[in-house]
């Protein structure tokens, strides 16, 4: 790359490349939390940190184990499977949903339902472990250890966009 | 070649008419060591402000609202990218390498600052991949060994998330890595970019071969065909430092069967299932000999000690921890030999530290078990002691003698 005039361009298209990529990240996250419909989630806090980041505290959800009863598709589910969870919003708990089926395919869903993606992590026996993605939240530097040491059982505000990309609002003590 | 050296040996070269006064000043010029030491100090510089902004942006960060966040972070790259360009235009290429490092490195922290703020999680190896695929553009554009390290390390990383978030072995970021960065090699020739070129390749080749939880010998077939394929090349930078980074898995492949040779199932390979068994064996071969050939070609059949550590030792399930030892200590010879016999520094100076290091696994793996500790320790202590010193004494008095000092 010897000509200095075509590095700069080069070089600026590439960073509007990288800031177009920042954007995009940024936006559909943030339209995530504008249009997505938002549900409530049991969980409780497993443990912390990672490398390259601040505080975070590990979660796991209520519905992520499933009873295998609840998988829809033929045979069983492998791990690493991607599959479809309907939630449907409790009877006696008011704001939380809970999992009613487990499928291959993205199920119809009725006015108190809603669909999470997640990825089989482990299917055996009775059981059908998920990840949704939404298994980490970070929080300001040094508070993630006492989220931790509460163990308490915590609920979790989820939004899911139409098109199916899911995040968490909010971490809220019941 | 030092200044000290210099200053040191040009008086006699003066006296004895070699060179005019007036030469050896003009040659003291070239090796100014001012301008030396200030080349290295703006990369440091960089590096501790780089840091510096990370962690500062990183620790404040929630007290700032999230548009103001993205476009802080936004302005900060492209600032140091545009500043970074000026001054690699305007003569001062290494500042400038590393404020566009710099613009680079807030591009990954950007990433991983918006995967914070929206509590993602099943993105890790696609970030670090955006970042890696960034990185490779960017190398490109201003031609930099550090860039391009740059480059691998973040890639192996992407790959090392991906293993350890979704269990799968994502094949874009060896793909980018084989493709991109395999592209501007071949391009730039260079035996250490080479080097960390084909060690990325041998590691992802493991992390793949692990992952589909294949037997991990497998990996022997991938890091031979680039063993054999260097052989093909003509410029011996190129093919030491490509079959470099294959030696070097080997010897660590090697250490592993030395700790653990009991206790790894690869050895069972060989009885357990014939078909696979044959496969691998004729393959190998094959590789085995298209590597001959090569080296006959470009008349290297002295390298041909380098497969002591290629060779598939672990058929040989009887005391096949004693045998990896045995080829990582020639292996080890052979190299600090081959240096001498082609006077070449880098390798004496390498197969010395490989023969002390195999000496030392051959230590611990021999007397740990019934030696008393304390007495293990002295006792290993100045047996390298003595070695290293016989070594040192033995590649100084060649390297007095022959003056030979040839690049790597």
């Amino acid at each position: 790359m010897r000509n200095p005039l075509r590095r700069r361009w080069l070089l600026a298209i590439l960073v509007s490349l990288q800031i177009a990529v920042l954007a995009g990240m940024a936006i559909s996250n943030a339209a995530v939390g504008w249009y997505g419909q938002q549900i409530t989630l049991k969980t409780a806090p497993v443990d912390p940190r990672d490398l390259f980041y601040g505080d975070y505290v590990v979660l796991r959800y209520e519905i992520s184990s499933l009873d295998a009863s609840m998988w829809t598709g033929a045979g069983q589910p492998s791990s690493k499977d991607m599959v479809y969870v309907k939630l449907r919003r409790s009877a006696d708990e008011g704001e939380i949903y809970e999992a009613v089926a487990v499928s291959p395919e993205r199920p119809d869903t009725a006015e108190n339902e809603a669909v999470l993606r997640g990825q089989v992590r482990y299917a055996g026996g009775q059981e059908i472990q998920i990840r949704y993605g939404l298994e980490r939240y970070y929080v300001p530097e040094g508070t993630g250890r006492a989220i931790e040491e509460e163990r308490v059982n915590l609920q979790a505000h989820v939004r899911i966009a139409p098109w199916g990309q899911a995040r968490i609002m909010e971490l809220i003590l019941p | 070649m030092s200044r000290k050296w210099l200053e040191k040996e040009a008086p006699t070269w003066v006296q004895q008419d070699i060179i005019s006064p007036a030469q050896a000043e003009k040659l003291l010029s070239l090796y100014d060591e001012k301008k030396r030491t200030i080349g290295l100090l703006p990369i440091l510089g960089s590096l501790l402000v780089g840091i510096g902004i990370l962690t500062y942006v990183a620790a404040n960060w929630q007290a700032i609202g999230h548009l103001w966040r993205l476009l802080l972070l936004i302005a900060v790259m492209t600032g140091f990218y545009f500043v970074g360009e000026r001054f690699h235009r305007n003569g001062d290429q290494r500042l400038g390498m590393g404020l566009l490092a710099i613009g680079l490195t807030s591009f990954g922290g950007s990433i991983f600052l918006i995967v914070q703020m929206y509590h993602l999680l099943l993105v890790q190896s696609t970030a670090f991949l955006i970042w890696g695929l960034a990185a490779v553009l960017l190398t490109w554009l201003y031609p930099s060994r550090i860039l391009f390290l740059y480059s691998v390390i973040v890639l192996n990383i992407s790959q090392y998330y991906s293993l350890l978030d979704t269990e799968q072995f994502n094949i874009f970021p060896f793909l980018v890595l084989a493709i991109g960065l395999g592209a501007y090699w071949l391009r730039y020739r260079n035996g250490w970019l080479a080097w960390a070129l084909g060690l990325s390749l041998v590691l992802q080749s493991v992390l793949m071969i692990g992952m589909q939880e294949w037997k991990i010998i497998w990996f022997f077939l991938p890091a031979m065909a680039i063993y054999a394929a260097a052989d093909w090349l003509k410029d011996r930078g190129d093919v030491f430092g490509l079959q470099g980074s294959v030696l070097t898995g080997m010897y660590i492949f090697g250490i592993i069967m030395v700790l653990f040779a009991e206790e790894i199932p690869v050895l069972t390979f060989a009885a357990e299932d014939l078909m696979k068994t044959v496969i691998f064996l004729l393959v190998f071969a094959g590789l085995l000999a298209i590597s001959a050939l090569g080296k006959r070609r470009h008349s290297r059949i002295g390298t041909m000690g380098d497969w002591l550590l290629l060779l598939p030792w672990f058929f040989i399930t009887q005391g096949s921890g004693f045998l990896y030892l045995l080829a990582l200590c020639f292996y080890s010879l052979y190299v600090l030999w081959h240096g001498y016999s082609e006077q070449w520094r880098f390798r004496v100076n390498l197969g010395t530290f490989l023969f002390l290091f195999a000496v030392l696994l051959a230590y611990v793996r021999l007397a740990w078990d019934f030696m008393d500790k304390s007495l293990f320790f002295i006792l290993g202590g100045i047996l390298l002691l003595l070695l290293s010193w016989y070594l040192n004494r033995r590649r100084k008095s060649f390297l007095n003698g022959e003056g030979g000092d040839k690049d790597a």
